[in-house]
């Protein structure tokens, strides 16, 4: 009906489809631009509730997130709205839209349609790498829920955009009352009144990924489901177990994808139940957003296409989608080599297994991480696996392909040399920048190691390749 | 690092996915329930085609609003003639096609009213887990039978109670009865009866009712009916 507003410097904005909606309003596109419209709703005086919003907003101008996907408020809106204008990213739709399931839908399909376990986890750990990246810096994001969260609309895409930035707050800051999304705000938020933190956003955070990986909110089981409004209410409210409570089963769901641990990690699995049973009462036992992110990369690391069918599976693992048993994969495993500085020359020769030890000295740690790698489609190892500290986690250093049998080719996209080493030592590969090698696998020798390094002695981190059949695990 | 394949207290894990169909959680329905005035009267000025491409496109709209939250779904009741018959039962939204109503008779809002009271009672029509209804009272005229015992019932049942109530009046012919009529429907000082005493206004109203109704569905709590917003109001009165 309302096809237009304005704002305080009187230009006109012609609204567009909806993008989000808040716990306070509505995010529209503006039609022909990159911007989108926050409009709040009304409850009682304009004039009050404008004040807020703009002292709310300059704080935020004034916080360290420029180079972080969250969008930037511009300008205030003029009467009678009460709302701002603020950046947008072309080809993005909300998450609610794109990654919960729709109406009657053919689920299977659809979750495989929309990207499927690789892109939701690819998609949640952005998220959460972007809400740790906040907390960082001291600021809170205080409504993680899948209508502020926008993701790229090709499914082949997964970059995020966070639209609700009038939210952000200094997590020292306690004079607003917590603005949350129902479902979503943490128990201390719901029912104790507390303010936003780091540890409700990681809680919201934990439910959307739920939410998200599985087609089925963590709260709402069976009987919440077709139990009337109040039920719900009670879910959301969580004065009932999560679905898969480890003691408690009571709230059991049959909803979304069945089987849910095969879709996981071992971590993963382990922090949903941290979150939503020790941590709903105690926000400290809660995985931060730090946790999450690097957990769901080191996921999105060990996930690889099913051949039988167009889902994804983890390395070694049977496919959860059409049970296809797994034939050989190859895996990176990710070490950290210490330098002598580290450990002493003596410790490292007594060491019982000397095929873990680089030249003399030193020792190699796991790192653990473990990368598998798909036959036919080159891996992009990046400063996040190469890299003991990184400014940049996704800066790529060098692209593995494999042919599915007993060939790897590595391939240098960094800006530093790195050295192939075969398993026994005895040969020592130099690639420059922009160059490349193949080695062969064998059964009966040590896997060969890439060191992201010139330097065998110095602390550095190095990949090992294997390929494990079926009748072994990762490890 | 890998997880473990399953665990005893989920016997389906072994299933591959593919194979059991699994299902997500279906939307809680949202109904919406229009008491559409179809006496012969509504033929004037062609107040009924009005009425009927208002209510499509309502539906419409309706059925484009995709939110996990709530799925709306439609009814109607028209009245005409000696009696009110239900002319579209409640079904989803994003699978109605509007039959238009043709004007008859008298004005049988009692009988409308008794109808609406069975079918929100009725849990196969509006399921225990749907949210809180909207129901709509269209009306250009006085009521031709014994309307006050029914809209007692109506407003003392428990969804009858519960519900959104929004009327309008269409035309000329709303006198003092009349509005009284609608009034006690309304029953909320609060939310006044709409007038559309120039047909032109008519999807107007149902441009507003469109935008209630949507904003409930994407509404983090539907259940909570938003304040009227009096600016909005003011050109409809």
């Amino acid at each position: 009906m309302e096809a237009t507003v304005r704002d305080v410097r009187g230009r006109t904005l012609p609204l567009a489809e909806r993008l989000g909606h808040g716990a306070e309003g509505h995010v529209n596109r503006v039609r022909d631009s990159p911007l989108a419209v926050k409009r709040l709703f009304l409850r009682g005086s304009r004039a009050h509730h404008a004040g807020l919003l703009e002292e709310r907003l300059r704080a935020v101008a004034r916080m360290p997130i420029e180079d972080l996907p969250v969008a930037r408020p511009l300008v205030m809106l003029a009467e009678p709205d009460v709302g701002f204008v603020m950046e947008l990213l072309d080809d993005m739709v909300p998450l609610e839209q794109q990654m919960l399931p729709p109406y009657e839908v053919e689920l299977v399909a659809w979750y495989l349609a929309t990207g499927g376990l690789r892109r939701r986890l690819r998609v949640l750990a952005r998220l959460a790498g972007t809400l740790a990246a906040l907390h960082s810096r001291g600021v809170v994001y205080g409504d993680p829920s899948p209508g502020n969260v926008l993701v790229s609309e090709p499914t082949d895409q997964d970059q995020i955009w966070l639209v609700d930035p009038d939210n952000l707050a200094v997590e020292s800051d306690g004079s607003r009352s917590a603005v949350y999304t129902p479902g979503y705000g943490a128990p201390e938020l719901v029912s104790r009144g507390s303010r936003i933190s780091t540890l409700s956003d990681a809680f919201a955070f934990a439910v959307l990924a739920h939410h998200t990986l599985f087609a089925a909110h963590p709260f709402v089981g069976d009987e919440v489901d077709d139990g009337p409004v109040e039920l719900e209410e009670a879910a959301h409210a969580y004065r009932m177990p999560w679905i898969d409570h480890s003691e408690d089963r009571s709230n059991a769901s049959t909803l979304g994808l069945p089987g849910r641990q095969r879709l996981l990690t071992r971590t993963l699995t382990g922090y949903f139940r941290a979150t939503f049973e020790e941590g709903l009462r105690a926000p400290a036992r809660r995985p931060s957003c730090a946790d999450w992110a690097t957990a769901l990369w080191q996921a999105v690391d060990a996930l690889i296409s099913c051949r039988s069918c167009s889902g994804h599976r983890f390395a070694a693992r049977a496919c959860p989608w059409c049970g296809a048993t797994p034939g050989s994969d190859l895996v990176c495993r990710v070490w950290l080599h210490a330098g002598p500085d580290v450990f002493s020359l003596a410790r490292a020769e007594e060491a019982p297994d000397p095929g873990r030890v680089v030249g003399a000295r030193g020792w190699n740690i796991p790192a653990g991480e473990l990368v598998a790698i798909d036959s036919g489609r080159p891996f992009e190892l990046t400063a996040r696996h190469g890299e003991i500290r990184s400014d940049d986690p996704h800066r790529p250093l060098s692209t593995v392909s494999w042919d599915g049998g007993s060939r790897v080719r590595v391939a240098n996209v960094g800006v530093r040399a790195v050295l192939l080493v075969s398993g026994d030592g005895q040969v020592h590969r130099r690639l420059p920048p922009g160059r490349d090698a193949e080695i062969e696998l064998r059964p009966d020798v040590p896997p060969w190691r890439l060191c992201f390094t010139s330097d065998p002695l110095s602390p550095h981190r190095q990949v090992t390749f294997d390929v494990v059949g079926p009748a072994r695990t990762g490890r | 690092m890998i997880g473990e394949e399953s665990t005893p207290s989920e016997p389906q894990a072994a299933e591959p996915i593919m194979s059991v169909r699994p299902r997500s959680a279906t939307p809680r329905p949202l109904p919406v329930l229009v008491l559409a005035d179809a006496s012969g009267s509504m033929a004037e000025d062609d107040k009924i085609g009005v009425l009927n491409r208002s209510i499509a496109a309502m539906f419409r709209d309706f059925a484009a609003q995709d939110s996990p939250r709530g799925l709306i779904h439609v009814g109607a009741i028209a009245f005409a003639g000696e009696e009110a018959r239900l002319h579209l039962p409640m079904t989803p939204a994003p699978s109605v096609a509007w039959r238009d109503l043709q004007p008859f008779g008298r004005t049988p809002i009692g009988a409308a009213l008794s109808l609406a009271t069975e079918l929100l009672a009725d849990d196969r029509v509006v399921p225990g887990r749907a949210f809180t209804p909207t129901v709509i009272l269209v009306s250009d005229g006085r009521p031709t039978d014994e309307w006050q015992r029914e809209m007692e019932r109506f407003l003392d049942s428990k969804r009858g109670r519960g519900a959104l109530r929004i009327a309008v009046g269409i035309g000329q012919d709303i006198d003092e009865e009349a509005q009284h009529v609608l009034e006690t429907f309304v029953a909320n000082p609060a939310m006044p009866v709409f007038r559309a005493q120039d047909v032109n206004r008519i999807p107007q109203f149902f441009r507003w009712v469109t935008m209630r109704v949507t904003e409930r569905v994407h509404s983090v709590k539907p259940d909570t009916i938003p304040p009227l917003d009096p600016q909005e109001l003011q050109d409809l009165i």
